[in-house]
């Protein structure tokens, strides 16, 4: 099919036939079934998530190209449609990338630490101290976690043990965690 | 008010005065841009709804199952039929064709009134059994993303009412007219679909399997 230059002076959008609003109605309703039906598949929560947004993405490939006119638009448009998409991407693939390589389940990591005990120094005992943000809580655990046994006498780590151990104690084991504090707290 | 008449030659502002073709690849690109902020601002719900998700599955699966995919679907087809008269009522505009303009565009707001009803049903049904937004984090998401869909229908749907009256006078069909306000309005309407197109399945159909 050729088609005429939109920017034709005089001309407004492009008009196509009406067989393809037709078409595209109807292959909406059947890719909507499809994704019920394919939701009723076990592939797994990824599989059937990116089965689910690839359907999705054909049904709005579909209306953005003929709907939306898409196909009669210039360059410049296009960089607009791209943009955010391009955007979403990297913000989600980066946040999956970040979530699924780390051990990130600050309860689990909570509940361990009060019965395992690990040892924390003097400042975690003061009463009404600023818990630190989770972000922080959830970071620096993952250190302690991974690091606990090396701990005793490792300066290096040392600070940063101890403020993950602030929110411990605030859990309620503050007398073990004074005793240990002058040694290992990591302020020498 | 800025008063768009009487701004200086060459100046964005003044695309009033540019010949309507041009006008309306402005308004147009205008839209484009905009949908791009909005794909963006509803990314942020997207990608904490695939946190939550596989932080804590099993409240996921049990808010999901609360759904009903029944109500969920047929939003779907009525979104979907009313983009697809939508698109319909761009084509008569294109075409200048008074009555068929006025009457799809009718048709679109009836499905967008259709779908606010079902919407109401389901939501009432959701309250009274005690799923409010802040039940759990499925509650949550779920809350937030639909309810921030609906005030994009609404807005939508005071976009389409502006059609409808501005169409019976003839604004967009007259001799020498411009529709750009039928093309532009119809590319946000298109969006609110597009944005329920990937709700749907993520809300109503995959929370269940974890």
């Amino acid at each position: 099919m050729a088609h005429h230059d939109h920017h034709e002076e005089g001309h407004m959008g492009h008009i196509q036939s009406k067989k393809v609003y037709h078409g595209v109605i109807l292959a909406l309703v059947v890719l909507t079934a499809v994704t019920v039906a394919a939701a009723q598949l076990d592939l797994g929560a990824l599989g059937n998530d990116l089965l689910a947004v690839a359907i999705a993405t054909v049904k709005a490939s579909l209306v953005i190209t003929f709907f939306m006119h898409g196909k009669y638009e210039d360059k410049v448009t296009w960089a607009f449609i791209w943009y955010p998409i391009i955007l979403l991407a990297t913000l989600l693939a980066a946040l999956f990338i970040d979530y699924g390589n780390r051990d990130w389940d600050l309860f689990k990591y909570r509940a361990a630490s009060v019965t395992e005990q690990h040892h924390g120094d003097g400042h975690g005992t003061t009463p009404g101290q600023v818990e630190p943000t989770a972000q922080g809580t959830e970071t620096h655990g993952e250190e302690a976690d991974h690091g606990a046994p090396a701990h005793k006498g490792d300066g290096a780590h040392g600070e940063e043990a101890g403020q993950g151990d602030e929110t411990k104690q605030d859990d309620g084991q503050p007398a073990d965690g004074d005793d240990h504090g002058q040694n290992d707290g990591g302020h020498e | 008010m800025f008063d768009h008449s009487k701004a200086p030659d060459g100046t964005f502002f003044n695309f009033h005065k540019e010949p309507p073709v041009r006008a309306y690849e402005f308004f147009k690109l205008g839209m484009w841009i905009f949908l791009a902020t909005e794909v963006l601002f509803f990314g942020g719900l997207f990608a904490a709804y695939f946190i939550f998700k596989y932080t804590w599955p099993e409240v996921f699966a049990k808010g999901s199952a609360e759904l009903d995919v029944v109500y969920g679907g047929i939003n779907t087809i009525v979104l979907l039929g009313s983009s697809y008269t939508m698109a319909l009522a761009v084509d008569a505009a294109q075409r200048k064709q008074k009555k068929p303009l006025f009457w799809f565009l009718v048709a679109t707001f009836g499905g967008a009134c259709l779908f606010l009803v079902i919407k109401y049903i389901e939501w009432k049904g959701k309250i009274e059994h005690g799923f409010l937004p802040g039940t759990d984090l499925f509650f949550g998401v779920y809350f937030m993303t639909t309810g921030l869909h609906l005030i994009h229908v609404l807005i939508g749907m005071y976009f389409i009412g502006l059609l409808i009256v501005r169409a019976k006078k003839g604004r967009y069909t007259d001799e020498g007219s411009s529709h750009a306000g039928v093309e532009v309005g119809g590319l946000y309407w298109h969006l609110v679909d597009i944005i329920w197109i990937f709700l749907f399945p993520l809300l109503y159909l995959l929370g269940g399997n974890h």
